[in-house]
Formats: structure tokens, sequence, C-alpha cells
């Protein structure tokens, strides 16, 4: 019994190796890279899209990691994307809260892997958001345009979420 | 319908406005290239259309000639990401097929065209797998990678301009 669990194993691990094998990866963009610094300039203009790209930029972090590259992430939020990182629901529809939850889930665990997280105070005064009520880990910045461009001076990459 | 019309008129007109900034004689983008004697950029393509994405793929290629009239060695590089990758495809969905067979195949030869200047293109598999279509089915000149964040952000580190085609 013990053999042929052990046999099983192997032959489990043969084919993940095998899929691992044909998988695609990313060496030919993180040739010479060892750390990731990329700035996501976040937008969104609906949570349900927000989520989604929540989502994605999580397993884009683990791909980082998977490859050998130490990610240094930052989400920057911007324009109506602020109204979407609250814990002040208000306007926001029944319906949409299940949405709300996976954006709350997703920065969590961000937060948890060291990504750290801005929101444009320009943009929370213009959609009338308490910065006090963001939700935890994202820090209040005066103007995110700044910030964007101040990144980029440093040598972090943009990827535009809009 | 309206929407269609207004995306179908900025797609025909947008290549001329490419080829006609670049062709009068008296335009340059000298201030912009001034001291480069390569430019290096990754163009994040995520169009949702065929037709407007075709006209930009078409401004690319007029970017790389343009680039070399000005004296700069072109790297271009692009990285389809999202709803994008439907339309490089050899086995396109059948309503894509149905509606925009004609697009489809111009978009082949644009990518080869850019094949031909040299532009490297690569397709995002997470795109790939969320809109289901088959690595193995990507035009010939473009390849699979893990993850078009990741090609970007690292061409980026790398030192690579970003273009967003949206």
């Amino acid at each position: 019994m013990k053999i042929v669990a052990s046999l099983l194993l192997l032959a489990l691990s043969l084919t993940a190796l095998s899929v691992q094998a044909d998988a695609p990866t990313d060496a030919r963009a993180l040739e010479g890279v060892e750390k990731g610094r990329v700035v996501f300039d976040l937008n969104n203009t609906d949570p349900e899209t927000l989520a989604l790209y929540l989502m994605v930029i999580r397993e884009t972090h683990e791909d980082l990691t998977d490859q050998g590259v130490e990610p240094d992430m930052i989400l920057a939020f911007r324009g109506q994307a602020v109204t979407m990182i609250s814990e002040d629901r208000e306007r926001f529809e029944l319906t949409e809260f299940e949405h709300l939850d996976a954006i709350e889930e997703h920065i969590a665990a961000l937060r948890e892997k060291g990504v750290r997280m801005e929101s444009c105070s320009v943009a929370t005064r213009l959609f009338g958001v308490d910065t006090g009520e963001l939700l935890p880990g994202i820090e209040p910045v005066r103007n995110t345009f700044v910030s964007l461009t101040g990144y980029q001076a440093q040598g972090y990459a943009v990827i535009p979420i809009y | 319908m309206r929407k269609r019309l207004l995306i179908l008129l900025l797609a025909l007109l947008l290549p001329f406005g490419l080829a006609s900034t670049a062709t009068a004689e008296d335009l340059d983008n000298r201030e912009a290239t001034e001291g480069l004697e390569t430019m290096q950029a990754v163009y994040d393509v995520r169009k949702s259309d065929p037709d407007a994405m075709l006209a930009y793929l078409r401004g690319i290629a007029t970017n790389h000639e343009n680039l070399i009239k000005e004296g700069v060695e072109p790297d271009l590089r692009m990285v389809f990401i999202a709803e994008a990758v439907k339309f490089i495809t050899t086995d396109p969905e059948p309503e894509i097929a149905i509606d925009h067979g004609d697009t489809l195949d111009e978009i082949a030869e644009a990518v080869d065209r850019l094949d031909e200047l040299g532009v490297r293109m690569e397709a995002c598999a997470a795109a790939t797998r969320a809109y289901g279509v088959d690595n193995d089915k990507l035009l010939d000149p473009i390849q699979p990678v893990r993850s078009g964040f990741i090609a970007v952000m690292g061409y980026q580190n790398q030192g690579y301009a970003l273009v967003p085609v949206y």
C-alpha cells in the first residue's frame, strides 16, 4: 500500500514537472532583473473590474516570486477607484457588496505580502471619501500624479489599470 | 451601432493621422529623440476592438519606420494582454471570425510585417487562459509568456519605455 502511494505521488510529481516545463515563462522580460519594481496605477470605475484586477495583481506577485524575482510593488489608487477602498459603502448598491468584499480580501492579502498602498487625496476630496475610513494599510498621499511621476523617476515600472 | 461607427471612423482616421504627421516634411520628433541612438519601448496592447487594434498595429509599424528616418534604432516590443489576445489566434471564436474575419486576416498580415521589422511580440498566458485561446494557435511570430503584467514591468525595469495601447 505504501509502495502504491509512493508511486502515485511520484507520478503526480512528474506530471506537475512536465506541466511546469511546458508552461510559458517570463524569462526574456525578467532577464537581469532581480527586483520587480512596479507601481500599479489603479483608476477603475466599477468594483467588479477592480476586484478582478486585484486578483491578477496577487497572481503577478506570486509569479514574480516563483521566477526568482523579488516583488517591490506599490498600488496607487486614484480617481473613482478611491471610493471602492473605503469602509464606508453607502454609495454602493447591495448587489455590489460581493465585489467590495473581494476588494477588501485582496487588499488584506497584498498587505500581508508587504505591498505598499496609497490613495490620492485629490481624488478622496473630489469624491467625498473620508481618508480616516480607508481600508487598513492604505495611506493617503497628496497627489497621485506626483507620486506616479516620482516612482517612475525612482525606476519603478508603471502598469495602468483602467 | 453609433459607437461602432465612431470606432470604425477612429480606426480609419488614425493610421492616416500617424502617417501624415510622420511624412510631413516640416514635422519630426527630434526633441524627443535627441541624444538617443536606440529607442527602447514596450507597447502594452489591451484593445477590445479588432478594427482599432489593427489601426494601432499599423501605427506601430509606422513608428518603427519613422524612428529609422530620424536616425534612431528602434528596439520595440509588444505585449498582448486582456481581450486583445482574442484577435491574434489562427483559431478565433466563431462569432469573432464571422463578424471580423477580414480584419483578423489583416491583423495577421500586420503582425507578420512587425515581425519582419524585428518587433518582438508576446501574449499573456493568463489572458489566453481566461479567453479560451490555445497558446499553440497564436499567430506564429507571437510567443506566449506566463504573465503580461510581468512582461510589461520587466521590460520597463530593463529600460524600455511604456506605451499603453488601450
